[in-house]
């Protein structure tokens, strides 16, 4: 009924189980979305795609390697799937552990159509802003890139919030020559005010230079 | 005529000169006979007496002690050639030769013809012409009358006296050869009791002794030196001799008893033993008993003491012998009875009044009291089975109940058999009666073990259904997470404008499969809840254990452990209760996963193999990567209650082992050459397909 769109959010089914993956395989597909089906989590390590899924619908537990297992390696190699957790019985203990480590949801077999897709849902627009904030992050990278090594040494010190004539006297040059590297880092990184290179800095995980 | 006077008168003195001359020599010779025999001294005194008599005839006849009968004998010897038996005569009709004996003195008798002397007592052929007769006296007793007669010229006072002398010399021989020969007579006689006594002592083993009444031999027959094993050419043994020969453990019995004898003077009687030098012992029994002096004093004591060796050997054996049946009886809980025809009891066994509880003492019950104590319910069936003996003479078995007056029950087993006679006519019924009770009992106890069993492993199985209800509801829940969301999805794709058929098709297909798996799972879990063994029935052993690996799938996922199977292809169908040998399975398969609990450094693997050993049979193994087992422990596993479990129930094993064996097969654990341990099970190949191939030529 739609057309298949590379746009369209692919969701990740690993469970060992065929009833249940075959299941929930139909299900997310006829809601819309694209599915690709693991039967454990070595499979979908070793996934040959290169595009991530949008959301990571897991078994509790899998044969060789438990779902949270899985969850954590992910999050080891920076690989930041939103994670929708179904297991055969209500575990309290393995949930609380699963919700802590950011997923999603943490959902009963025979699982709800409404719960699940809403679970999908909203793991996909996670999947949408931290795609989102990546890529903002990544613009930001690419402009600080751009700065001389004076140039990130004055804004380290700026962000830090000592003044002109503060910088000028720790790094053993004029104020005058601090005005003109404090404008250009502005510049290069498109900061409207010093709040905003604060908050930038932040984003790119440069840390004040308080001693 | 003078001179024929004087010659005739010469003639006379010459003649009485040597008549004085041979009454001498006669008496010498007389004298010189005294060691002949009688006969011959009579016969040769009575010869002299007709040679000095001038006679022709001598006769002698013995007067009887009241001087009523006379026997007569005859003489000389030549008038006797008729063999003249002795004349009998009674003395009022002798005739008148015992004139001598009525008269009681010598008779002469001149006168010519004396043709009636023999009235009476003559024998024939003998005429008397005269006679003269002298009686014998013994003191004022005439014991014997001798006569002479038929001299050529008549008898005279000379006569008399010669035959009186010659008869007093011969009667005093006679006296005293009679003397000799009632002596000797005597002698022989005792000489002949002396010997039966000895004979009889020897043959009743009865010795015979008297002592001075302190125990100082003074007489021991020749049996009693036999049983006391003395040689009589010893002489008597002394006291001491004697005592050393009595049993150590029955002296005092044997001095206490002869101590009141002699202290009271009465009998004394004891049995004891004695023992002989060689170390035999034997039993004798002695009386004794005190002989008393004129003033009432003890002289001596006399008595017997017989050898009852013999006797004690075989009232022990008997003794013994009834010992032994008794407690063979008693043993085997058999006890013996007889009856006459009409069931009157006439012999019950001690081991039969105790089956019965009736006291012995009480004597033999009578027919209705034996009956009163079995089962009212019994009683029909126990009678039959008498009359059948009785009625139809054969042999006949029952088994009944008898209720003891406390309430108890006894189970017994009863045989009766029929004793016939000659003319084949009921005599008696003999029989015996086990209590058969605690038989009885161990079968109600056998049945009830088996229920237990049974019951057991049914525990057994729905505890480990309980272990594994996390597990199996997992299970359940897999095909009907499936169904649920196929179903969801096949309405997602009825819905809207342009339902799409084929995936809602395929998604229903699915829904269909998956309820299928779920019931499945839920019929496996009901079979292995029963409570009733199934029947036996042919089996693939692969596909028994896979069915049951679901059930426990989800508890090995939440344990980490691996389970594989590497089943052979051609494994044996074999014979067995599907639902037990799955219980088994299951039983190996969770020990193994809990034995695997602690393992972190290593995969937790649960490896289960089947493969045919023999040519008719197949092996099972669980192998697990675990702890292992401690020798220890790996010889108690199998028992029942063992266990290493804070939770557990130590059946498991044992429980396995019993199915095993129940289907003629094997259960045994070995260590593995890693770490962990296998358990093995064998079961024999089916063997109806055997049965069922052609016979090889």
């Amino acid at each position: 009924m739609q057309n298949p769109r590379e746009s369209r959010p692919v969701i990740a089914i690993v469970d060992d189980d065929p009833s249940v993956r075959e299941g929930l395989h139909s299900l997310v597909r006829s809601a819309g979305w694209r599915a690709e089906t693991f039967c454990s989590a070595q499979e979908f390590l070793a996934r040959t795609r290169a595009e991530a899924p949008s959301c990571l619908i897991l078994d509790l537990q899998l044969p060789d390697l438990s779902g949270l297992d899985l969850q954590k390696r992910l999050t080891a190699i920076d690989l930041e799937i939103p994670i929708v957790f179904l297991t055969g019985h209500g575990d309290i203990p393995a949930s609380v552990q699963a919700m802590k480590a950011g997923a999603i949801e943490f959902l009963t077999k025979p699982v709800d159509e409404e719960n699940l897709v809403r679970a999908i849902q909203e793991a996909i627009e996670r999947d949408r802003r931290t795609r989102q904030k990546h890529a903002e992050i990544h613009d930001l990278q690419s402009r600080y890139d751009t700065l001389t090594a004076r140039e990130r040494e004055v804004m380290q010190q700026v962000i830090s919030g000592l003044l002109n004539k503060q910088v000028a006297a720790e790094m053993n040059i004029t104020e005058f020559t601090v005005k003109i590297h404090r404008g250009r880092v502005m510049r290069k990184m498109r900061a409207d005010s010093l709040a905003g290179l604060v908050r930038m800095a932040e984003s790119l995980g440069i840390r004040s230079h308080k001693r | 005529m003078e001179t024929a006077k004087d010659i005739t008168e010469r003639q006379r003195v010459e003649e009485a000169l040597s008549l004085n001359e041979l009454q001498v020599h006669a008496l010498l010779q007389l004298h010189e006979m005294a060691d002949q025999p009688m006969q011959m001294i009579i016969d040769f005194a009575l010869e002299k007496a007709i040679e000095l008599t001038r006679s022709k005839v001598c006769y002698l006849a013995f007067v009887n002690a009241d001087e009523t009968v006379l026997t007569m004998h005859l003489w000389p010897k030549a008038q006797r050639a008729a063999e003249l038996a002795p004349q009998i005569n009674p003395l009022a009709e002798a005739g008148r030769w015992a004139e001598a004996v009525r008269q009681r003195q010598p008779v002469i008798a001149n006168q010519d013809a004396l043709p009636n002397c023999f009235e009476t007592g003559a024998p024939d052929g003998v005429e008397l012409m005269r006679h003269m007769d002298v009686p014998v006296f013994e003191g004022e007793r005439i014991v014997a009358v001798a006569g002479v007669g038929n001299k050529e010229t008549p008898y005279d006072e000379n006569d008399v006296r010669q035959l009186m002398l010659l008869l007093l010399g011969m009667w005093r021989l006679v006296q005293r050869k009679q003397g000799e020969d009632r002596l000797r007579a005597t002698a022989d006689a005792l000489r002949r009791s002396e010997a039966y006594l000895v004979e009889a002592q020897r043959l009743t083993h009865t010795g015979s002794w008297a002592d001075d009444g302190t125990g100082r031999p003074l007489y021991w027959s020749e049996e009693l030196y036999r049983i006391f094993g003395f040689d009589p050419q010893q002489g008597l043994p002394t006291r001491d001799q004697s005592l050393e020969r009595i049993h150590q453990e029955d002296l005092d019995k044997f001095l206490h008893t002869f101590e009141t004898a002699i202290r009271q003077k009465v009998d004394a009687e004891l049995e004891y033993r004695i023992m002989l030098p060689d170390g035999s012992v034997k039993y004798v029994h002695t009386i004794g008993h005190p002989v008393l002096n004129a003033d009432g004093e003890l002289a001596e004591l006399v008595g017997t003491t017989v050898d009852i060796t013999a006797r004690k050997r075989a009232e022990e054996t008997l003794r013994r012998s009834q010992a032994y049946l008794a407690e063979a009886e008693r043993l085997t809980h058999t006890g013996s009875f007889a009856g006459d025809s009409t069931t009157q009891p006439l012999y019950w066994s001690e081991e039969l009044y105790r089956t019965f509880g009736f006291d012995p003492q009480q004597g033999l019950p009578t027919r209705d009291q034996p009956l009163e104590r079995i089962h009212p319910e019994d009683r029909d069936s126990f009678l039959q089975a008498f009359s059948r003996v009785i009625d139809q003479r054969v042999d006949s078995e029952v088994e009944y109940r008898i209720v003891l007056p406390d309430g108890a029950i006894k189970w017994v087993h009863g045989i009766g058999h029929p004793v016939l006679n000659a003319n084949g006519e009921l005599v008696e019924v003999i029989g015996t009666t086990v209590d058969i009770t605690e038989r009885k009992h161990a079968e109600e106890e056998r049945v009830r073990l088996h229920q237990l069993e049974t019951d057991l492993e049914h525990i057994n199985r729905v505890s480990i259904m309980g272990e594994l209800t996390a597990s199996i509801a997992h299970e359940v829940n897999q095909p009907l997470s499936g169904v649920v969301s196929n179903g969801s999805a096949c309405l997602r794709w009825l819905a809207g404008d342009t339902p799409n058929i084929e995936e809602a098709r395929e998604t229903a297909r699915r829904i269909v499969r998956d309820g299928r798996r779920a019931a499945e799972i839920i019929g496996r879990i009901r079979a292995l809840t029963k409570r009733t063994a199934m029947p036996k029935g042919e089996l693939d052993l692969n596909e028994t254990i896979r069915e049951i690996l679901p059930l426990v799938g989800d508890e090995a996922k939440k344990k980490s452990v691996m389970i594989r199977t590497c089943f052979g292809n051609d494994v044996f169908p074999v014979l067995g209760d599907r639902v037990q040998l799955q219980q088994v399975v299951l039983n190996l398969v969770m020990n193994g996963i809990e034995a695997m609990n602690t393992i972190a450094d290593r995969a937790r693997e649960l490896l289960i193999t089947s493969r045919n050993t023999d040519p008719d049979q197949v092996e099972v193994t669980v192998e697990d990567s675990g702890t292992g087992l401690d020798p220890d422990a790996s010889a108690r596993i199998f028992d029942a209650f063992y266990t290493t479990k804070p939770a557990g129930m130590g059946m498991g094993l044992s429980i396995c082992r019993s199915i095993l064996q129940a289907h003629h097969g094997r259960l045994w654990a070995t260590a593995n050459q890693g770490p962990g341990t296998t358990f093995h099970f064998t079961l024999p190949k089916e063997q109806l397909e055997a049965d069922a191939e052609p016979p090889r030529v």
